[in-house]
């Protein structure tokens, strides 16, 4: 290992060890989240061993016994450090997407963050993933098990409704996050855009077992999508592809340019949204009946955008 | 059990950096007083005590520029103005140092350790190095805090290291330009040296922005892309005025047309949230009387402002000005409408 890899890796370590019940770890985890083979450990365990301080006589006494690293004494202690300048600019980064309180958020700064030095940098870093204003909220709800009321406009909604959930679990996909849990009115699993969330209510209720599908973005949309079939130019597949849900696509017969793309959709009015974008390039196939939809999606918007349609 | 209780004259050589910086915090951590220059730079016990007194003393202070890397900070506790030589008195600088873990709620603790999760599941996160050391001390924190005896302090998601990011990430972190080999759009390779003046996200994708030593200009460039890296160096400042939220793009800004300033509508029902998402920061927004909300951009094509406006119409926003933006849009939503109504 390089000089200042073992450096930092030993100093892990000794604040793993020191923190862990009775100073013992098991060796396997500790190879694991330290990064470490077992002849990188076995080298780390001999330096601290020679650690020493003749004027008090400390001796720093580390010792492997039982597939376990075992720190015993209080020499080789080590409280748990200051994040570094890299960490400390990292995790203020996270700190502000979240939209905790700024009291929190200096009081989580102050105890961890490396001191006299400003880490903020939200002109240099951009574009994680909105967790909307409710996250903190949301996530001690599902901490502690709490029903909530949920204020959320959905896609189809002109308006916010309130739903009454219980939450599960917050997923991260590459530009939202998402709250997964079980609408109570509808008795089933549901996905809401953090940033779509208007109100978060804590009931008096907890929250019971619910079966969970534990499906991913496009797992969800093709069990519980609708499948439909779109042509679209060839030229246009390429950005298509990156929408969730796409299943598979073909050459659409009878054509050289045009592409058939089959999908799975959960949110109608995405689909209208993305057909409409395409300006009369791309259409529905099937279900043939989806196309009247479109055509009344296409003037609901006419009505409120005075379009001339 | 095999304890390893080595005498210091077996130990590591003196001129093994790693182990002198270590003796030197056990030193300093164990000591019941701050030791003296003197003290440190003579111990040939510690690592030091050669006959170069300049030498140890230089030694001495990289030790101790090394080991505030990594995050342990080292104090001359004596009045400003003293020389090092003549009476330094060294110690750990605990409170720059160590976490203050009894300040922090189990709350709070459970909050952080849940966000940097949530971030490390981000794919392509350009912090994902830094934030997944981040929470293994937050954890550790955590069990230090709660005294809870788990058999696991450790409960991190299973990542591979991205060298390509890391050294991104390390080159932005330590302002120090970054010689890489990019391939663009074209498949062309080339190698160009990058000051990194900022990161963002994008649909799934990570970019640099920075100056760029080809171009002389500052440009975008995707991570992905970057095929080498090489080490880190020459060290730059990054411009005061640099923003790099305005250089998040959106598909309206890829033509060789004039920007044309255009205004699009918001409801009032709309959150922040969603106004960030869909602005990506670019622009400026204004809540208007009614309680609308209109987001000021220029365009450099109208045609692929109002597909992306068409895009998001399912959020009730609407192009408002120029004529010619309106116009567009309303073009498009009759072509889209005459191809099922066959």
């Amino acid at each position: 290992m390089k000089t200042d890899v073992a450096v930092i890796r030993t100093l892990e370590l000794l604040e793993a060890l020191s923190a862990a019940p009775e100073g013992r770890l098991p060796v396997a985890e500790l190879c694991h989240n330290l990064h470490m083979s077992a002849d990188e450990l076995d080298a780390c365990l001999t330096t601290i061993s020679t650690l020493a301080n003749r004027e008090t006589g400390s001796r720093a006494l580390v010792y492997l016994g039982n597939d376990e690293v075992v720190l015993e004494g209080d020499a080789a202690r080590l409280a748990t450090l200051r994040l570094t300048v890299s960490e400390g600019i990292a995790v203020a980064s996270v700190l502000s997407t979240l939209n905790i309180d700024e009291a929190t958020r200096a009081h989580i700064e102050h105890a961890m963050l490396p001191l006299g030095t400003n880490l903020h940098s939200d002109t240099q870093l951009s574009g994680a993933p909105s967790f909307g204003p409710w996250y903190p909220a949301l996530q001690a709800a599902i901490q502690d098990g709490v029903r909530l009321r949920l204020g959320y406009r959905a896609h189809d909604d002109a308006e916010p409704r309130e739903r009454l959930i219980d939450p599960a679990t917050i997923e991260v996909a590459s530009d939202t996050a998402y709250l997964i849990a079980w609408d109570l009115e509808h008795d089933g699993e549901r996905r809401y855009r953090l940033d779509r969330v208007t109100a978060v209510t804590p009931t008096e209720d907890s929250v019971v077992p619910h079966a969970y599908s534990h499906y991913d973005v496009a797992a969800s949309m093709a069990h519980a999508g609708e499948a439909v079939t779109l042509s679209l130019p060839a030229d246009a597949l390429a950005d298509a592809m990156s929408w969730a849900g796409v299943t598979s696509y073909e050459l659409d017969p009878g054509t050289e340019d045009r592409m058939l793309m089959h999908l799975n959709v959960t949110a109608r009015a995405w689909l209208f949204d993305q057909v409409l974008a395409q300006g009369g390039d791309a259409w529905i196939v099937e279900p043939h009946a989806l196309r009247a939809d479109f055509l009344r999606y296409v003037q609901s918007l006419s009505r409120g955008h005075d379009a001339t349609v | 059990m095999a304890a390893r209780t080595s005498s210091p004259t077996t130990s590591p050589t003196a001129d093994d950096a790693g182990w002198r910086r270590l003796n030197l915090v056990f030193m300093l951590n164990t000591s019941t007083r701050p030791l003296t220059t003197e003290e440190i730079v003579t111990d040939s016990d510690l690592g030091y005590g050669s006959d170069n007194l300049d030498s140890e003393m230089r030694k001495f202070r990289r030790d101790r520029k090394a080991l505030a890397s990594c995050g342990i900070i080292i104090r001359n506790m004596q009045p400003e103005g003293s020389s090092e030589t003549e009476t330094g008195l060294w110690a750990i600088d605990r409170t720059s140092t160590f976490a203050a873990t009894d300040e922090l709620s189990l709350d709070e603790l459970d909050l952080v350790i849940d966000a940097l999760t949530k971030h490390l599941a981000i794919p392509q996160n350009p912090l994902s190095t830094p934030l997944a050391s981040a929470l293994k001390k937050a954890q550790i924190v955590r069990a230090v805090r709660s005294g809870e005896r788990t058999t696991s302090i450790f409960d991190a998601p299973d990542r591979t290291p991205n060298p390509i990011v890391e050294a991104v990430w390390q080159a932005y972190t330590t302002k120090r330009a970054l010689k890489v080999s990019y391939c663009d759009a074209k498949g062309t390779e080339s190698q160009r040296t990058i000051q990194i003046y900022g990161l963002f996200m994008q649909n799934g994708t990570t970019y640099l922005t920075g100056l760029d030593d080809a171009s002389g200009q500052i440009r975008t460039f995707r991570i992905d892309r970057i095929k080498r890296a090489w080490r880190p160096q020459g060290r730059y400042v990054v411009p005061e005025s640099f923003d790099v939220r305005a250089y998040r793009f959106l598909p309206f800004d890829f033509s060789d047309e004039a920007p044309v300033d255009a205004m699009v509508q918001f409801p009032a029902t709309s959150t922040e949230a969603e106004r960030a998402t869909i602005t990506c920061g670019r622009g400026t927004i204004t809540h208007e009387a009614d309680d609308t909300w209109t987001w000021h951009i220029e365009a450099r094509s109208l045609d692929a402002m109002a597909r992306y406006l068409l895009g998001h119409a399912r959020d009730n926003i609407v192009p408002i000005a120029p004529d010619a933006l309106v116009d567009t849009w309303n073009t498009l939503c009759n072509k889209a409408v005459c191809a099922h109504e066959n």
